[in-house]
């Protein structure tokens, strides 16, 4: 069903850009002037894993203003229909972790209760675990996306409990291998920055031209089985990346975590995805106050944003090489333009006390990084260095050096 | 017969002179094109006989002497030319039957002759030395009367001897003999004397109503070529002075009929005449009679658009519209640009029941409203009941918009055809029998995808998009009792946007009318419509989703309808109708082996809407007429349904179902029913001002189920069930009509107040596509809508057009004791079609008979909108949430477009006739917001705004007649 529908969006923005032809779509800036209630955000999923379960608090924020606005010094705790209690503590500012590890167990009922430091008392509706389903396997494919844009899809073959949910939700961790093109093994240090003798040398570079990068979803995937015989998924696109994008240059991992959920969470979410994607001014959907499941004890008219949700996850993790999709074709553009610049090693005209030549500047303030010397055999005291930009010859500003623990050459 | 012969002497050719002034002729000739063409055969009237036989005078001295008694003229006549070689030549009916008596002895003929004719009112004329002529009312001269040029004798007051003959330009009437359209009465008043020296008399007389024989006070009487005139006094009585010879007469009343006549005058006399009730003249004989519909008629808030007229009005991309154009008629609107569906009166787009010859089309646009599905050439005229509607329509809310085709040609083969920037279009009529007879056929279609290849963008570069439209009517006179009318109708639209998809929809529609008359009084139309619509996407896409998906409704309707015109007051109309809905909601179907796509089928839906109808239109004196009409509908869900049950007074949801109950094939679910009062009165305060006041009551059993502003490619239409119940309204209208200047200026304000009950609305997010349990997501609520329309319209004249303005509110009502199916706290808000000001202006000076220049502005206040007021952060994305339901507003709207059109020359021998029209849509290029919406970008909130048209769009058009 949400299949046909995803279509149905792109198809309808096609129409809206046809017709857009002799019009436009511009942006204009958001009035500012409306200063709304703070409003109470709830984001809480609660999962059958084993962890300390992790629940944000924060608050809404003006249209003008910059979040997140966390909610601090709130009490928190779930608590489940064996009036088994767990408390959460607060980490940092609007996150709280479980004290003790629990995972949420299938059958039963759990209910959050929260507390602010107004004192404000906040309840939810009783959820239930839904039966879990298994990721069959998590595969790329080379094709082009709705656009006839060339790259890699990736797509979740799934299997669901016959009599369980058969609503989904996924959010996935990207993690790929970066390699610095203008790596080498030195680094330029400034050994004197003091008019009017000034000194660089060259020592041993600590990073390594191989680094890991890592993305976390933030967009909302759904997917469901409605109107399927089986509850099965086949083939469902979580992920297009296009093939100009730098993540899938060498090596890609992608772990993809799927949630089952309730119906009613499962429409929560939906609705918010589609209020955040409504680009297609044919199918504009009556925006509204979304009400999830959390509530004021105190007061029935106050509005609170977030939907309390027990969902059992499962993960699938997959590799590829860019190689594997495309042999002996160019990669995709670096992040950074690498160029190579010879900056001043001292002050312009002889400079005076004080001055700063642009090679300490640049070194200091890691924007760019040595690659070769100016001119072989010279020494770095009377020449300059040839320099990149930071991230060419160091890639640890795109990721970490590392090996994460799951990489698998 | 001598009098026959007459003729073959008037047939000489006339002496050029006459004593109207060249000059003014000219100029009444181009005022009064109706006279110009309606001048009857004068044959009688002579001036200067150039006839070079005549030069004896008309002295008859021969001698006789001859003894009557009670004889008839013809008899001395016969007994004169019997004493004599005389023959006379005369018409016989002049000498009517009066007898005369007399004793003559050796009298000169003229003498006798002048006696008997005395009490008549002929004149002789010795024309040969043996012929003399009776001539009615005329004395021929057969010189220039002395004092002709002016420098004649002197009478004893001294003042210039005027000459008194009569003369009449015989080319004035001969000349256009062949134009002639009606006869204009010819009044000869008087008899000539030739021993007056008058040249102006008196002309006195009574005008009297030919229907009631009251007389008529008031009644000006204009001498249009003499530039003077008179008014009747109470009793109906007039006198006045006028010159010798030709005075055209012409009367002009509020509510009587034009009359015209040309009175010759001779010498003083008296002229009665009667004059009927309704305005009646040729040509525009229909304009005239609908002319003071304004202020005439009992309906609150109706309208007509003839497609004709209105095709100088600059329209997007030259197409025209007549639907559009009723958007700048107060009360009714659209949501802007691209968005198809209609809004009257703060109803919703589902609203209006659109008829096309008495058959409903569900979606009259193509490419998504911007342009009509009806193709403008074969359709004649709307006629819209936002008010007030007949107790004949039924089934909708808000308004009946009735679309008519053309009849076709029935004397000759004609046809019309365009050549635009969006589409070519061809009419053609063809007569089957003539006179009897015609058929109607048209075709509309879109060229190639043009539109969307023009656009570099890359996800259209495989998109088509195409539409197209047919139409077939015929119309065929059976005998004087009986006529028959077919209409067929089918439009289509195609798309394919992104490469993997195609969306299709389409019309279809047919209907038959019988009309059929049985008496004087009694007259009958029946009416079969089929219409069906229907759509459909179909996704051929990568993944193991592709699907076929589509919706239809099918409706076929029978109504007979009968009209008795009881007596002079009471005008009944009863009927009934009965329709059968056939609705497929919606289905899905895997496309390909690969395909996981499970087939859905939304089950069937049928039902069955009845009415029966009456109305009487009841004059109750002249100045009051009430028109009441009673419509009782009935609406029966039928099966083969499995109907779900829910608990009460809770909100619907799969807890809180009760039971699940099949019905078989035709078995009743659900009936609702209810009366419609449909009552208007008009009361006229003054000639050509009016008060009317109306009550209408209406039920809906079909809504769209649409959670968008606009019709949008993916609502579906929703029978009444045991779930859903019909939405019904109340509208209470009121205004003032005024007619001004000859009816040619219509000045109108009307305020109305509605009502409404168990409207559709839907629950945040609804998914409504492929919904098996529609119910949990429909919530059904009160609106209000009010308004004031104030309407300036002036539909005659080289200068012509309308200024509207609108002040109206539309608000609904969501309230429950459930979270869920509440909307703002329950209380009043405005509706998505809430524009309190509305003002358009539609502008077409004639700059000669082939130059027009148009021009349209058009204003409104934005509509409302839910708007984002603050943010939040959820799984690291910045997230909106929204004001209360439609709290804001988009900008206004305002556009002005203008348009200039030229017409071929009028040669008549010509074989088309062409008409270009340029345009400039959006001339300022308002870049109006059609739509507002925000999106979330890389974790940002963002704010865009969408027009359809922002840049001015120029466009040429080609048509051509023939």
């Amino acid at each position: 069903m949400q299949k046909f529908v995803r279509h149905l969006r792109h198809l309808g923005s096609g129409i809206g850009g046809a017709l857009l032809l002799l019009g436009c779509i511009e942006s204009f800036p958001i009035e500012t002037d409306i200063t709304p209630d703070s409003i109470l955000v709830v984001e809480a999923t609660i999962t059958n894993e084993a962890k300390q379960q992790r629940i944000v608090l924060s608050r809404s924020y003006a249209l003008d203003q910059q979040g997140p606005n966390p909610e601090t010094n709130a009490q928190v705790k779930v608590v489940d229909d064996g009036q088994n209690e767990y408390v959460f503590q607060e980490t940092e500012p609007g996150t709280y972790v479980s004290s003790v590890p629990f995972s949420a167990k299938p059958g039963r009922g759990y209910g959050l209760n929260i507390v602010t430091s107004e004192g404000k008392s906040y309840g939810s509706d009783s959820q239930i675990l839904q039966t879990g389903s298994v990721i069959d396997s998590v595969y790329p494919v080379r094709e082009l996306n709705d656009f006839g844009k060339d790259g890699i899809a990736v797509y979740v073959d799934a299997t669901g409990s016959e009599n369980g949910s058969r609503y989904f939700r996924y959010t996935y961790e990207e993690t790929y291998k970066i390699v610095a093109p203008f790596y080498v093994p030195q680094d330029a240090i400034v050994v004197n920055d003091q008019w009017p003798d000034f000194e660089y040398a060259l020592v041993e570079r600590k990073s390594k031209q191989t680094c890991y990068g890592t993305r976390i979803s933030n967009q909302i995937i759904l997917s469901n089985t409605d109107g399927q015989s089986a509850n099965k998924t086949k083939r469902f696109q979580v992920k297009f990346i296009p093939r100009d994008d730098y993540s899938i240059s060498h090596r890609y991992s992608i772990l993809v975590k799927q949630y089952t959920q309730s119906a009613e969470a499962y429409a929560y979410y939906e609705t918010l995805r589609d209020f955040s994607l409504s680009e297609n001014p044919f199918s504009e959907n009556q925006p509204g106050f979304l009400e999830g499941n959390v509530f004021s004890k105190s007061d029935p008219k106050e509005r609170i944003i977030g939907f309390f949700d027990v969902a059992s996850v499962t993960t699938k993790r997959m590799f590829f090489n860019y190689v594997d999709f495309y042999p002996g074709e160019p990669l995709p553009h670096y992040p950074s333009f690498c160029s190579i610049v010879e900056p001043s090693p001292g002050c312009p005209g002889g400079g005076s006390a004080g001055c700063i030549p642009s090679m300490i500047r640049n070194i200091r303030e890691e924007i760019l990084v040595f690659y070769d010397l100016s001119s072989p055999g010279s020494e770095p005291a009377f020449g300059a260095y040839k320099m990149v930009p930071f991230a060419c010859g160091n890639c640890t500003k795109l990721g970490t050096n590392t090996v994460p623990d799951f990489w698998i050459e | 017969m001598a009098g026959n012969r007459l003729t073959d002497y008037m047939s000489h050719r006339w002496l050029d002179v006459w004593p109207l002034k060249t000059e003014c002729y000219n100029r009444y000739m181009k005022r009064n094109y109706a006279l110009y063409t309606t001048v009857s055969f004068l044959t009688l009237i002579l001036s200067f006989s150039a006839y070079a036989q005549v030069r004896t005078s008309g002295d008859l001295t021969t001698t006789i002497s001859l003894t009557f008694e009670k004889a008839t003229l013809k008899e001395v006549l016969d007994r004169i030319e019997d004493l004599t070689n005389y023959k006379f030549y005369y018409v016989e009916d002049w000498l009517g039957e009066s007898q005369v008596s007399g004793s003559y002895n050796k009298v000169p003929i003229s003498i006798i002759l002048q006696d008997v004719l005395k009490q008549t009112p002929l004149n002789y004329y010795r024309y040969s030395d043996n012929r003399i002529v009776l001539i009615r009312n005329s004395i021929i001269y057969d010189e220039l009367p002395e004092g002709f040029f002016g420098n004649g004798p002197l009478n004893q007051q001294g003042e210039q001897v005027q000459v008194n003959a009569v003369f009449v330009d015989p080319d004035y009437f001969s000349a256009h003999e062949d134009q002639q359209i009606v006869q204009v009465e010819t009044v000869r008043i008087g008899k000539e004397d030739k021993n007056s020296i008058r040249n102006r008399f008196r002309l006195s007389g009574h005008v009297r109503n030919k229907k009631t024989g009251e007389a008529i006070p008031d009644l000006s009487l204009l001498i249009i070529n003499r530039n003077s005139g008179t008014v009747t006094d109470e009793n109906g009585y007039y006198s006045i002075e006028l010159p010798s010879g030709l005075n055209i007469l012409e009367t002009r009343s509020l509510g009587m009929e034009k009359a015209q006549k040309n009175l010759l005058l001779f010498n003083d006399g008296e002229l009665d005449f009667g004059l009927n009730e309704k305005v009646e003249q040729l040509e525009e004989v229909i304009v005239a009679a609908d002319a003071a519909k304004n202020v005439e008629q009992a309906m609150t808030g109706s309208t007509q658009i003839d497609a004709e007229e209105s095709k100088n009005i600059p329209l997007v991309l030259g197409e025209r519209d007549i639907l559009k154009i009723a958007t700048t008629l107060p009360g009714i609107s659209t949501t802007g640009e691209g968005a198809s569906g209609y809004t009257v009166r703060g109803g919703n787009t589902d609203q209006n029941l659109i008829l096309l010859d008495d058959g409903v089309i569900y979606n009259p646009s193509h490419f998504f409203g911007i342009f009509q599905a009806l193709n403008p050439y074969a359709t004649k005229d709307v006629l819209i009941y936002k008010g007030n509607i007949p107790a004949e329509y039924g089934g909708r809310l808000s308004a009946v918009f009735d679309i008519r085709t053309k009849d076709s040609n029935l004397e000759k083969f004609a046809g019309e055809a365009s050549i635009g920037p969006v589409t070519n279009n061809i009419v053609l009529e063809i007569p089957l029998t003539k006179e009897k007879s015609s058929i109607l056929v048209g075709g509309r279609s879109s060229y190639s995808d043009w539109i969307l290849h023009a656009l570099n963008d890359e996800r259209l570069s495989n998109s088509t998009a195409s539409f197209y439209d047919l139409i077939a009517k015929y119309n065929g006179n059976i005998n004087n009792n009986n006529d028959v009318k077919a209409t067929a109708y089918y439009s289509k639209d195609a798309f394919s946007i992104t490469s993997d998809s195609l969306y299709k929809y389409s019309n279809r529609l047919f209907t038959v009318n019988w009309n059929h008359r049985f008496n004087d009084k009694n007259t009958a139309s029946l009416n079969i419509a089929n219409s069906e619509y229907r759509f459909n996407i179909g996704y051929d896409g990568a993944a193991n989703n592709d699907f076929d998906l589509g919706f239809k409704i099918n409706e076929t309707e029978l109504k007979l309808k009968f009209n008795y015109l009881y007596n002079n007051a009471h005008k009944f109309t009863y009927g009934l109708e009965g329709k059968l809905y056939n609705s497929n909601p919606g289905s899905i179907a895997p496309k390909g082996s690969e395909s996981n796509i499970q087939s859905l089928i939304i089950p069937k839906e049928k039902g069955f809407e009845s009415a029966l109808f009456f109305s009487d239109n009841y004059t109750i004196n002249d100045r009051f007429l009430v028109d009441i009409g009673l419509r009782y509908s009935f609406f029966a869900a039928l099966g083969k349904a499995s109907e779900r049950y829910y608990e009460a007074g809770v909100p619907k949801n799969e807890s809180t179902l009760t039971e699940i109950k099949e019905f078989g094939n035709n078995k009743v679910i659900k009936t609702y029913s209810g009366p419609e009062i449909r009552a208007s009165a008009r009361y006229f305060l003054a000639p050509e001002l009016s008060v009317k006041a109306s009550f209408n009551s209406t039920m809906q059993y079909v809504h769209t189920l649409s959670n968008t502003t606009t019709v949008s490619p993916i609502d579906t239409w929703k029978l009444a069930d045991a779930n859903i119940k019909p939405a019904r309204a109340n509208q209470y209208s009121l205004g003032l009509y005024k007619n001004l200047d000859a009816n040619s200026i219509e000045l109108s304000i009307e305020g109305y107040y509605k009502t409404s009950w168990d409207v559709l609305d839907f629950k945040v997010g609804a998914q409504l596509l492929l919904n098996e349990t529609i119910e949990t997501e429909v919530l059904q609520g009160e609106g209000r809508a009010y308004g004031v329309e104030l309407l300036l319209r002036k539909n005659r004249g080289d200068f012509n057009g309308w200024l509207g303005y609108t002040y109206s509110r539309s608000e609904i009502k969501f309230d429950s004791e459930f979270g869920e199916e509440r909307i703002n706290n329950g209380e009043y808000f405005p509706s998505n079609y809430d524009k309190p000001h509305d003002f358009s202006a539609v502008l077409n000076y004639k700059l000669t008979r082939r130059f027009s220049f148009s021009a349209n502005f058009l204003y409104q206040t934005g509509r409302p909108v839910t708007y984002p007021v603050g943010r939040y952060t959820y799984n690291n994305t910045e997230y909106v949430y929204y004001s209360n339901r439609n709290e804001f507003r988009i900008p206004d709207y305002y556009r002005l477009d203008i348009g200039f059109n030229v017409e071929g020359n009028h040669k008549i021998k010509k074989f088309a006739h062409s008409f270009w029209t340029l345009s400039i849509y959006n001339v300022l290029g308002r870049n109006n917001p059609y739509s507002v919406f925000f999106v979330t970008e890389n974790g940002q909130l963002k704010a865009y705004k969408s027009s359809i048209f922002a840049v001015p769009i120029p466009s040429i058009t080609y048509s051509f007649k023939f």
